[in-house]
């Protein structure tokens, strides 16, 4: 069985029941309507994003629903990111978005520990390059900020 | 990637869930946006340090130099944030504004207080004014206690401290503001009498959890007075030289009115431990909840010891420091111990023989966490039990390896089956000098990691964090190994320990365990203990 997912650009996708249900908001959407081959709007997807996420799910169509593991570290890991995953990732902050709204939880961990992985380990201004983030303080407010944080892990 | 600006805060929240403090904070130092979103989390831990100068001994000597990145946080800012903050941590003496400012979540408050002489110095000499020096203390004890009066949340104390002792008005600021708090931990108590005592205790009284390291500390009759309703877990560390002080005897009499201990960590650096009365204790049942115990100095013969020890409840955590261990101490542990316990900790223990140590792997079923000892692959070969402590997340052990390749492929094969290992430690940093010297006179050889040695095996650790080598002065790891950990221990995020003697080499292989993402690479500074 087949469903219509329609991107913010009005382009159709028809896209595997199974797959597209990896989206826990298509998933509720579709027990909500029932038996129904009307499409489904995706005013908050583009076709570019939508595309990727279909790849994404097709790719990861069998795995087991996640159960949340139960850990005491206040810390969560990011370095067990899957190959495939990894070079899938080489996107820009749109995935995540689509994840978080389509509420595919597994796609949004791998977002998030990718940027997380590309924050670890870099100084300010390094992180600001990989971002093309615009530094906005004034140099007093850098200093400050700075200086109030500046110490170390193990204290 | 680009757009982290653009993501929403729930989502930044999301990813920070994956970074350390540092990490954190400096993308918050890369523009207003980002600090705004991560404000709470930078500004929920506060860790300030004094700008006093300071001194490591009261001999005025070795001026400790004041770090150039420590935190400076005005008193004004510290404020206007006042309402994020949940722990507090101050290091040394601050103006009294510090002092004034209520924080409405604060859960834990942390001082360092005078871990030396401070006084106002110019670039080389210090200039001492010893009046003005301890007047100078006086006053901050009592602002602190001030600062305890403004904040009844706190649940957690912690306190690290020198001479001068704090105040009687100080513990009783604790004693009269706070309500059910949890967690006192005092590190340095000492010479403390008289009316300041009392105080003490009656602030110890309102606890469910005291650390104390302490020495000289005066007897007093409030101890015997005291009901201590809430206590579940002490820590108590002394350095009493005298019975006339608050000695062993006292200190189980007071353990003794503590029915509903969990928890039990007593050291006792002298040679008055009540041996008689402890075993009463045990077979008096007096802590039936009881589930954690850790003994230090206990100087006991064999006999003796396994006698003492002979009425242990069923542990969960056991710790011992003993230099008469010896098999009758070992069957009583088994006997008592081996059903229940999760931890056991007998590190720098002389006689706990190889052999032991396998009979701990192959009995402790729900073992998680296991230190001390030196396991002798060849032994593992000879025991043909497998171990069943499957649940093991810490292993904290040297493994010798036997005269050939095989042996030691059998101690990894062993390894491989513990599946749930977090952290494996057979590096040399935390074990005794008895253990090492043991190694050193008999000639043994550690387990080489080392693919040739079977370390290929280790794939099947999925869930391994920290991984502690064995000084690597032989040469032994090759490229090819350091690759294989890199590649193939999909959770690693930390090795430590000496890889090769070589500077250039490594460094070389420390970035291509960075490269793999490992980024808590030890492996330099470590000093060879040989």
């Amino acid at each position: 069985m087949t469903v219509i997912l329609v991107s913010s650009d009005n382009q159709d996708f028809k896209v595997d029941k199974e797959v597209a249900e990896r989206s826990i908001l298509i998933k509720n959407m579709l027990e909500d309507v029932g038996e129904s081959d009307s499409p489904i709007p995706l005013p908050n997807v583009t076709a570019a994003v939508l595309t990727k996420v279909i790849e994404y799910c097709e790719h990861h169509r069998n795995d087991p629903v996640q159960v949340p593991e139960e850990t005491d570290d206040p810390r969560k890991r990011s370095n067990d990111i899957e190959e495939w995953d990894m070079k899938f990732m080489q996107v820009d902050h749109e995935i995540i978005l689509a994840a978080n709204y389509l509420d595919i939880k597994p796609l949004l961990d791998v977002g998030c520990k990718t940027v997380a992985n590309i924050i670890k380990g870099k100084t300010p201004e390094e992180i600001r390059k990989a971002f093309n983030i615009v530094n906005d303080f004034t140099p007093e407010e850098e200093a400050q900020i700075k200086k109030e944080n500046e110490w170390a892990e193990d204290r | 990637m680009a757009g982290i600006t653009n993501l929403p805060q729930e989502i930044i929240t999301l990813i920070t869930d994956y970074l350390d403090r540092r990490d954190r904070h400096r993308l918050a130092t890369t523009c207003r946006n980002l600090y705004e979103s991560l404000l709470s989390l930078l500004w929920k831990e506060v860790f300030i340090q004094s700008d006093f100068p300071r001194f490591n001994s009261s001999l005025h000597c070795g001026r400790v130099a004041i770090p150039a990145d420590r935190p400076v946080i005005s008193s004004i800012r510290l404020a206007q944030h006042a309402h994020l903050v949940h722990h507090l941590s101050l290091d040394g003496p601050f103006s009294s504004e510090y002092y004034a400012i209520i924080f409405p979540q604060l859960h834990t408050l942390s001082f360092h207080l005078d871990t030396s002489f401070y006084a106002p110095c110019d670039n080389n000499h210090a200039t001492f004014n010893h009046t003005s020096d301890t007047s100078l203390k006086a006053e901050q004890h009592r602002h602190r206690a001030g600062l305890i009066r403004l904040n009844p949340t706190i649940k957690d104390i912690i306190i690290r401290m020198h001479n001068p002792q704090p105040t009687a008005d100080f513990w009783d600021a604790i004693s009269t503001t706070l309500s059910e708090p949890t967690r006192l931990f005092i590190s340095g108590l000492s010479r403390t009498d008289g009316d300041i005592l009392d105080s003490f205790w009656k602030a110890c009284n309102l606890f469910e959890d005291i650390h104390c390291w302490a020495h000289t500390l005066g007897d007093t009759k409030l101890v015997s007075q005291l009901s201590f309703p809430r206590l579940k877990r002490i820590s108590f560390y002394s350095s009493d030289k005298f019975r006339m002080w608050f000695g062993a005897a006292a200190q189980l009499a007071w353990f003794k009115r503590c029915p509903n201990l969990t928890r039990l960590h007593w050291a006792f650096h002298s040679r008055d431990f009540p041996a008689d009365k402890f075993r009463e204790a045990l077979e008096q049942e007096s802590w039936p909840i009881m589930e954690d115990l850790s003994l230090d100095e206990l100087d006991q013969q064999d006999d003796a010891l396994a006698a003492t020890l002979s009425r242990l409840p069923p542990l969960r955590i056991f710790r011992l420091r003993s230099t008469d261990f010896g098999p009758l101490v070992f069957d009583t542990l088994r006997r008592r111990l081996f059903g229940t316990l999760r931890i056991l900790d007998l590190t720098g223990i002389v006689y706990f023989t190889s052999r032991m140590a396998l009979d701990v792997l192959t009995e402790c079923v729900h073992l998680e966490d296991f230190r001390g000892g030196i396991v002798n692959a060849q032994e593992i070969n000879n025991v043909s039990r497998p171990w069943v402590c499957l649940g093991l997340k810490r292993l904290s052990t040297i493994i010798v390896s036997g005269p050939d390749a095989s042996t030691s492929k059998n101690a990894y094969e062993a390894l491989s089956r513990l599946t749930c290992l977090e952290t494996l430690d057979i590096g040399l940093g935390n074990v005794g000098n008895w253990e090492l010297s043991i190694l050193v006179s008999r000639g043994m050889q550690h387990l080489p990691w080392s693919l040739e040695y079977g370390l290929g095996q280790l794939s099947t650790l999925t869930k391994l964090r920290t991984v502690s080598l064995v000084d690597n002065i032989q040469e032994l790891l090759t490229d090819e190994d350091v690759e294989w950990t890199a590649d193939n221990l999909p959770a690693l995020e930390q090795v430590k320990g000496r890889l090769c003697v070589n500077d250039d080499r490594r460094e070389r292989l420390a970035g291509v365990l960075r490269r793999s993402g490992i980024l808590r690479v030890d492996i330099g500074r470590h000093q060879s203990k040989y």
